[in-house]
Order: C-alpha cells, then sequence, then structure tokens
C-alpha cells in the first residue's frame, strides 16, 4: 500500500454511503466483503446524490415522564463467559455480571450531560474514613438474595462481602489488584463484619483510590456465602441482588434477565421488565437484525449510522462522551533504544496529524454533512472520556508542553537532526499491532500514523501480529514484557500499540499503566519521579488537590512524551430506535460504554414507551 | 458385509488415534506460544506468578508434553474432554449440547445437495444442449463461483436493507421447538447446501452422459423399458459409485462451512464453538472440537465406505 494513501484520501471529495449501497446492490461485492469483516466500506464511489437530510437525534427534554414496563431487547457480541468471577479464569466477561452482581459501590451517572466519576453507594448506604488506612460502610438493610434455595430470599448482610472480598483474595484472577496478601502493592489487608450490617476495611496503606477500585465489579463483586461455600454452583446460575435476576441462559444464543422487583435501588426502578440479550458475534447480522427492528440499539457496535438513521424511519442517533478506551504508542527502553533520547519521543509525536487522524478514521464530515457537528478530542495519553479528570491539550490550561502533540514537521525534523537523525540516516523502528483484535480500524490507524510519519523522514515499518500467537506472545509475562526488552526484538526500533482499558478513575489508570513494577507498564523503569506522583495520588483526600495532581501527571507525561498519545477520537455516536429512552441521556462512567457494572448503573435508567412495547 | 464393515470400523481405530497425536501436536507443540501466558498476557492486573503455577495444574498443563498428552488421551477415552480455559466448563458438555445442531444443519446441507444437484443434473444430461442443459450449466458454474459466506451476507444485508426482514434471531433445538428450529436454520441450510450443488451438478451431468452411451442403456431402451424405468434402474445407479465418492467428499466442505454459517446465522453449533476458542486460544475446547471433526470425518468415510459395498457388490469381496 502507498504510505500516503489514507493522507491523500483525506484530499479526495468525501462521499456518502448511501453511494456504496446503491452501487452494491448492482455488484453488491464490496459491501458483503466488508460487512463480513465487520468494517464499513473504504473504497467508496461518489454519490452525487443530494444532500442528506439532517438526522434526527435523542432528545432529552422530548423524553416525557418514565414508564414501567416493557423488554428490552439488546445484544452481547459474545457469550457469557463466566458467571462467576471469584474464580473465572479470565478477567473479560465481567459486563454480564452487572445486571444482577451488585458491589459496595458504584459510578454515579451522568443524566442529561457527561458522568463527573463520583462514587455512590451500592450495597453500601455510606461509609466513613476512620483514619487515612480504616474505612468502615454502612450496609443496607432489607436487602434479600434470591428467593429460590438455598439463598431463599435471604437478608443480605456483613459476612456475605466479608467472605466475598477473603474467597476473591484467594481465587480471583484480579486478587493481585486489591488484596495485599497477595501483592504488597494492593491496599487492602482485610476486611472484618462489625455487625451484621457493618464491615470494617483495613488498609495496609493510606490510598484513597481504593474506593474506585472496589467500585468495580472485578473483583469486587459481593456473591452470597452459599455459593462460595457450594451450596448452589455459582459457575451455573448467576445470583445476586442486582437489578436483573437471570431467569433464561441459552449458551451461545441469549440471556434473559427480569426486574428485580425487590432491588435496594428500587422501587421505581428499573423501569423495563426485562431485558433480552442476544448472542450476536457478526457485524452484518447485527445491522440486519437493529434494521428489522429485533433489537433495539447498536451499542456502538453499527457502522454506517448516519445513512442507517436516514433509511431507517423510527430509529435515532445519540451522541456520548468518547469511549474509556484508547491506545498509545509505547516506545522500547532497551539500552541502546533510540527512544531513550526524549527529543526522539517529541518528534516522533510531533509528526502526527491528530485532528487529520480523526477526520480519516472517524470520518465526522460525514457526520456533519447530515447535521451533527461532532466534539472532537485528543488523548493526552489519559483518555479524553475522563471528564474534569482529562486535561485537554488543545486548552489553556495545558501549558507548553501541549506543544508535543502538535502537528509540526519542521520541528519534528529539527529535533531529529539534533538527535542524529536525518535524510542520510532516518529514524526507522518497527510499529508492532494486533491487527486482528480490538478494533477492527486498527490496520488503518497504524497505516495513518505510518503515512504521517513519513513527512517527517521517519521510516515506520508496520508489523500486525496475530493476536494470540504474537501480540500476547510478546506481551506475555515470561517475555519479562516488551518495554523493558524483547527477547525477539530485530536489529530495529520498536513501538508497541497498546490499547487500555477504561477505569474507575483517573488515578487508577495511571497506577495500571505507570507502574514499573506493573504487568501493564508502558513506561518501564524510565521515569520513577512520575511514579512517585502517582503513588502521591493515594494520600490525596481533597478531590481538588487531587485533580489538580493528575492534570500535573498529564503535563509531565507529555513533556517527557513517557508514551506517544495517538488516540484521538470523536464522540461516541450510536444508533437506537425510538421509543427507547435513555441512551445518550443517561451517561455511564467513564465514557459512552462505561465498565462492568454497566447493566447496574444505566439500564435501570432506560425506558420504553409503547412503540417498543411488543 | 457385516465382515466388511467391521474390517473398515478396525481401521478407523489407528486413524483416530493418530487424529489425537496430530491435533495435540499441533496445538501444544507447534503452536508457538504457552497459553497460559496468553491467559495472562493481556491483563489490568499485577502479575502474580503463583496464578500461573495454579491454571498449570487445574488444566493438566504441568509435566513434559508427553506426559500431558498421556493424561489427555487417558480423560478423552473416559469421554472427558478437558475444561474450557475461558469459561471453565467442561468441553464434553458443551460439544453435546451443540453437536446435534451442527449435525442437523451439515446433514441437511448435504440433503439439500443431493436433492437439487441429481435432478438438475441428470436434467442436464438428459437434455445435452438444449436451453435447460445450458441453463443448469450456467447455474451450476455460477453456484460453484460464488462463495458460500458471501451469498449468506448478501442474504442478510440486502434482505434487511430492502425487505425490513431478518433471519431468526432466537435458535431453539429441534426436540425443544421443532418449528421454531426449521424457521432458524432453513435458510443457513440451504445456503450450505447449495455451495456444494455447483460442484455435483456438473459431476452428475458427466457421469450420467457417460453410462448414457454404454450399450446396456441402448439395450434397455430398445427393450422397450420406460424413460423412467431407463433412467433410474439403469443409468443412475450405474452412475452413482463416484458421485457417492464426490458426496463423501463434500463433507468436509460442509463441516467446515458450518464454522463460518454458524457464525453468520447465529447457530451455537460446534464450528461457532470453535471459532471462538480460536480467536481466546482455548486449547482444550480447540482440541476437542477438531477430534469431533476428525471423528465425522473418518466415520463419514467409514459410511461412504460401505455405500460403496451397497451400490457395487463386487467391492464386498475384493474389498479386503
Amino acid at each position: 500500500m502507498n504510505s500516503n494513501y489514507w493522507l491523500s484520501r483525506r484530499m479526495s471529495r468525501r462521499v456518502s454511503r448511501r453511494g456504496v449501497l446503491r452501487s452494491s446492490a448492482i455488484g453488491g461485492l464490496g459491501l458483503a466483503g466488508a460487512a463480513l469483516l465487520g468494517c464499513s466500506g473504504d473504497d467508496e464511489e461518489p454519490s452525487g446524490g443530494a444532500t442528506p437530510d439532517t438526522i434526527a437525534t435523542t432528545d432529552p427534554a422530548g423524553s416525557g415522564e418514565p414508564q414501567r414496563g416493557g423488554t428490552l431487547r439488546t445484544h452481547s457480541l459474545g457469550d457469557v463467559e463466566t458467571f462467576y468471577m471469584l474464580t473465572a479464569p479470565q478477567l473479560s466477561g465481567g459486563r454480564q455480571m452487572g445486571y444482577a452482581i451488585s458491589r459496595l459501590l458504584m459510578p454515579s451517572v451522568g443524566e442529561g450531560g457527561p458522568a463527573d466519576g463520583s462514587l455512590v453507594g451500592d450495597l453500601s448506604e455510606s461509609h466513613e474514613v476512620v483514619d487515612p488506612q480504616t474505612y468502615v460502610f454502612h450496609l443496607r438493610k432489607g436487602v434479600t438474595w434470591d428467593d429460590r434455595a438455598p439463598t431463599s430470599g435471604r437478608e443480605f448482610n456483613a459476612e456475605d462481602v466479608v467472605r466475598s472480598f477473603d474467597q476473591a483474595s484467594e481465587t480471583a484472577r484480579a486478587r493481585g489488584s486489591i488484596s495485599n496478601a497477595v501483592n504488597p502493592d494492593a491496599p487492602i489487608e482485610s476486611m472484618t463484619a462489625l455487625d451484621d450490617h457493618t464491615v470494617e476495611m483495613k488498609l495496609a496503606f493510606p490510598d484513597v483510590l481504593v474506593l474506585y477500585q472496589i467500585a468495580n465489579l472485578s473483583p469486587m463483586g459481593i456473591y452470597p456465602v452459599e455459593a462460595i461455600d457450594g451450596a448452589f454452583n455459582p459457575e451455573q446460575e448467576m445470583r445476586g441482588t442486582g437489578p436483573f435476576r437471570l431467569v433464561e441462559y441459552r449458551q451461545g444464543v441469549s440471556m434473559r434477565f427480569e426486574r428485580n422487583e425487590k432491588w435496594h435501588l428500587g422501587p421505581e426502578r428499573p423501569y423495563l421488565d426485562a431485558i433480552e440479550l442476544s448472542i450476536i458475534p457478526e457485524a452484518a447480522q447485527l445491522e440486519t437484525q437493529f434494521r428489522a427492528g429485533n433489537i433495539h440499539m447498536g451499542s456502538g457496535e453499527i457502522s454506517n449510522q448516519p445513512q442507517l438513521v436516514q433509511e431507517v424511519p423510527g430509529t435515532l442517533l445519540y451522541t456520548a462522551p468518547p469511549e474509556g478506551n484508547g491506545a498509545t504508542l509505547n516506545f522500547n527502553w532497551m539500552p541502546d533504544s533510540s527512544f531513550l533520547d526524549e527529543r526522539v519521543r517529541r518528534a516522533a509525536s510531533m509528526a502526527l496529524d491528530r485532528d487529520t487522524f480523526i477526520e480519516v478514521i472517524f470520518r465526522p464530515a460525514e457526520y456533519v454533512e447530515a447535521g451533527l457537528e461532532l466534539p472532537q478530542t485528543w488523548n493526552n495519553p489519559l483518555p479524553s472520556s475522563y471528564g474534569p479528570w482529562w486535561l485537554d491539550p488543545k486548552g489553556p490550561d495545558f501549558g507548553e508542553s501541549a506543544q508535543y502533540m502538535h502537528h509540526n514537521l519542521e520541528e519534528a525534523r529539527r529535533l531529529l537532526d539534533a538527535a542524529g537523525f536525518n535524510d542520510g540516516n532516518p529514524l526507522r523502528y518497527e510499529l508492532i499491532f494486533p491487527g486482528n483484535r480490538h478494533d477492527s480500524r486498527r490496520t488503518r490507524q497504524a497505516e495513518t500514523w505510518q503515512a504521517m510519519s513519513s513527512q517527517a523522514g521517519i521510516e515506520v515499518v508496520l508489523n500486525s501480529t496475530d493476536y494470540n500467537t504474537g501480540w500476547l506472545e510478546i506481551y506475555s509475562p515470561s517475555r519479562g514484557y516488551w518495554p523493558r526488552g524483547p527477547e525477539q526484538s530485530e536489529p530495529m526500533d520498536g513501538v508497541l500499540y497498546r490499547p487500555s482499558s477504561s477505569k474507575t478513575d483517573a488515578g487508577q489508570w495511571f497506577t495500571d499503566y505507570f507502574n514499573p513494577q506493573g504487568s501493564n507498564t508502558i513506561t518501564g523503569e524510565e521515569f520513577p519521579d512520575l511514579w512517585d506522583q502517582v503513588v502521591a495520588l493515594k494520600g490525596m483526600t481533597d478531590e481538588e488537590e487531587r485533580r489538580a495532581a493528575v492534570h500535573d501527571i498529564q503535563r509531565y507525561a507529555v513533556e517527557h512524551m513517557v508514551t506517544c498519545p495517538v488516540d484521538a477520537t470523536t464522540d461516541f455516536t450510536d444508533v437506537h430506535w425510538e421509543g427507547l429512552h435513555g441512551p445518550g441521556v443517561v451517561q455511564p462512567w467513564p465514557g459512552a460504554l462505561g465498565g462492568y457494572g454497566y447493566a447496574t448503573e444505566v439500564l435501570p435508567h432506560y425506558w420504553l414507551d409503547e412503540r417498543l412495547r411488543t | 458385509m457385516l465382515q466388511y464393515a467391521l474390517h473398515r470400523l478396525a481401521l478407523a481405530v489407528p486413524t483416530l488415534f493418530g487424529l489425537t497425536v496430530v491435533i495435540f501436536i499441533a496445538i501444544r507443540v507447534l503452536m508457538p506460544v504457552d497459553v497460559v501466558d496468553v491467559l495472562l498476557g493481556e491483563t489490568d492486573t499485577t502479575f502474580d506468578p503463583t496464578i500461573a503455577a495454579e491454571l498449570r495444574e487445574k488444566f493438566g498443563l504441568d509435566g513434559p508434553l508427553p506426559v500431558q498428552y498421556a493424561r489427555w488421551l487417558g480423560r478423552v477415552a473416559q469421554g472427558d474432554l478437558g475444561r474450557s480455559f475461558v469459561s471453565g466448563r467442561p468441553v464434553t458438555e458443551e460439544l453435546l449440547y451443540r453437536v446435534p445442531t451442527s449435525l442437523q444443519l451439515g446433514l441437511g446441507a448435504l440433503v439439500i445437495t443431493v436433492l437439487v444437484a441429481l435432478p438438475i443434473g441428470m436434467m442436464s444430461a438428459v437434455r445435452r444442449d438444449t436451453v435447460p442443459d445450458y441453463l443448469a450449466r450456467g447455474g451450476a458454474i455460477l453456484l460453484y463461483a460464488v462463495p458460500g459466506f458471501w451469498l449468506a451476507i448478501l442474504v442478510l444485508v440486502f434482505g434487511s436493507v430492502w425487505f425490513r426482514w431478518a433471519p431468526s434471531i432466537e435458535f431453539r433445538p429441534f426436540w425443544e421447538d421443532p418449528l421454531a428450529n426449521l424457521k432458524h436454520i432453513w435458510l443457513p441450510m440451504l445456503i450450505l447446501g447449495l455451495n456444494s450443488t455447483g460442484t455435483m451438478i456438473r459431476l452428475v451431468r458427466t457421469q450420467v452422459l457417460e453410462v448414457l452411451g454404454h450399450d446396456y442403456v441402448r439395450t434397455a431402451r430398445a427393450k422397450g423399458l420406460s424413460t423412467q424405468t431407463v433412467y433410474f434402474r439403469h443409468v443412475l445407479r450405474n452412475a452413482l459409485l463416484p458421485i457417492v465418492t464426490v458426496v463423501g467428499l463434500q463433507i468436509p466442505n460442509v463441516v467446515s462451512g458450518t464454522v463460518i454459517f454458524e457464525q453468520i446465522f447465529l447457530v451455537p453449533g460446534v464450528g461457532r464453538y470453535l471459532l471462538t476458542a480460536l480467536q481466546r486460544l482455548d486449547i482444550y475446547v480447540i482440541l476437542g472440537t477438531n477430534l469431533f471433526f476428525g471423528t465425522v470425518l473418518v466415520f463419514s468415510n467409514l459410511v461412504v465406505d460401505i455405500l460403496y459395498g451397497v451400490i457395487d457388490p463386487r467391492i464386498r469381496f475384493s474389498g479386503r
């Protein structure tokens, strides 16, 4: 492929996808192939058609009064992997847990605007900080477990919390993130029941971020002691105190949840009587089912949204803050790495034109043509979904270091020249990325970065590895983690594309990715003072002080270019059917799709009007 | 006949044993990764080496590879295919749930292939160089050239775009709700069946044309037998042997086709199970499903061998 392909595309005339469909109706080949691959058609023909009408979007003001009843029909891309996070060998798959399993705390949602990351009580009614290392949770009374034996409608109590923590410390895959007995860097020393409705949590060291950690469903979901003692098999039955109860599970086909009439955050919510979750792993099938009205929302997985909304009467488009996931290009820190030179790292970043990247990858112009202006933001590397915790590199508060994220080919070349790289001796590095995982757009993204870098005289060699046999091997623990030096390195500098997952808190994001000893480190051991700043967050009880410190960390990360923040994005967009109220209005934290607890945090607020009550 | 069948069955045993060796080596030796590392490779936690050791022990991945193989084979012999690395559920249990569905899809597709290809192929041969023959041959080439998954996607996309139509979203097993099951599975079955039809039509036509030129067909006609008797008793039966061979050869295509079609049409069968496992490197599921597919192929070949004996009695005596 021509290295300037994506850039030259930008210069060409933008076209609508309607034209693609028309031409496909005759030829058909392109669309079908693209649909199978789960991506939109890239080789579009100019439509030459009329300007599309303005697309309809969700109007929060027009939502009306919530009504009880109805069945929300939605989907999941994959089958449920586990019903029991305390022993599951995998971390993923926790999303379905959120329908039925509760935690002590959870992030609040934004209603009519973005969420701000504050925590609210789930099974904990309130909590107090006795001292920096002692927290006491006052549990809700009257919360009951499933009516079926052996829980038999028993009241939830402190023992359930303590035993769930103990079991998580012993067998949960994520135990290293919470239990100090397993990992000296993990904060929680013990949980003790003071009485039936009070639990004391002792920390090994002061850590205000621990509250955000236990607001994460993995590993701090609360299960009944009967599950832990084996009185029923929690790997086969999902039983919790959450807003919904699993009443039917068909392997590989569907799950049906019904309203928990006794939910402790009720009785008005959830408004829905039931949720039918069909497992639809294939992109074309998903769009087909949506068009036919068999599912009510796309959950961000359907492409061609402006076209679809115009073609299918009764569908709406909504927007939300960007997804909480992001990606960075991680430099390697081997002794002879060119990236040990800060000037080279800055040059690599300044070669990238992030606004153009957004145009190429997200095609906001298609939404603008349809009448919808999408905000565009740059991750810094903290994803922009972290609202007030994120510092805008294009804003006035970021400071001088923001210059290293702005496209400046002249300066990039000057820095490279100073570092000894020039046309005769260009900087050349391998960009390794998992081409078949995470996002079908990754290859296009990598090609875009490659093309942009070439304009600064940087030669980027793309290496798309298979996720299972290549990528994870580079990344695997036995290899000692790539940023510290791959055993299989070629005689070439390397940059590793690294996706990040959303955390409940910005401090947690830094803890995961900047910890020199952590499994997810992207900074290696090169920036001890950066890690000191992250550790200091744990002792900051004042939110304003902590937010300022989080902003300082972002400035530091960009100034020293500890990783190259490449992700730039538009707001999240998705489609849903008219008659479903909630998408776009109720917004989870962080970002549009929230975390594992999405179903508890968001879906109880959704409701259906008569149009979708069939 | 029984002796012939038993002889072929006995030959299947070492074949299946060889299959387990090949599958195990392919997954555990040739694949350049440690599956436990893969499982732990991209997590959000601080790496805990005890977890890796626990997982290896739990899933029988500790010890030298020959010991692991012997352990796995011993369990397989007892009907235990191990547990999924991802869900922790028993692979045998999952397969038992999914096998009937895949067999229904695969066998149904095969029946469709035969039911469509035999009459069209015969008609094409009998009416050689007429308009119906041209149409049949053109259709056969079209079906041969068009990939089945592409056709499936076209049906999905244009069905929804033009008619707001979508196939059934919720699969039900046949024994639970036959009508709902057929409503869901007829389309993938049809397209998967048509996928192999082009080859079959061309083969039937060629074979029938060859038999039509033989003396005994002319004799049968000269005797005044009805056209139907000539075609079905004398022509078709003599053309069947190579056709049965090709039907047998189509089984791997049908089996591999289920992997894609089950994914596209939301059919919870073995193929989709395998595809998901490959994406996750869920080794016991990959081993188990491949063993299943291999066993299907071995036994389908066995059935074809036995059918030879039924169609051509001479093979029964010379087959040993």
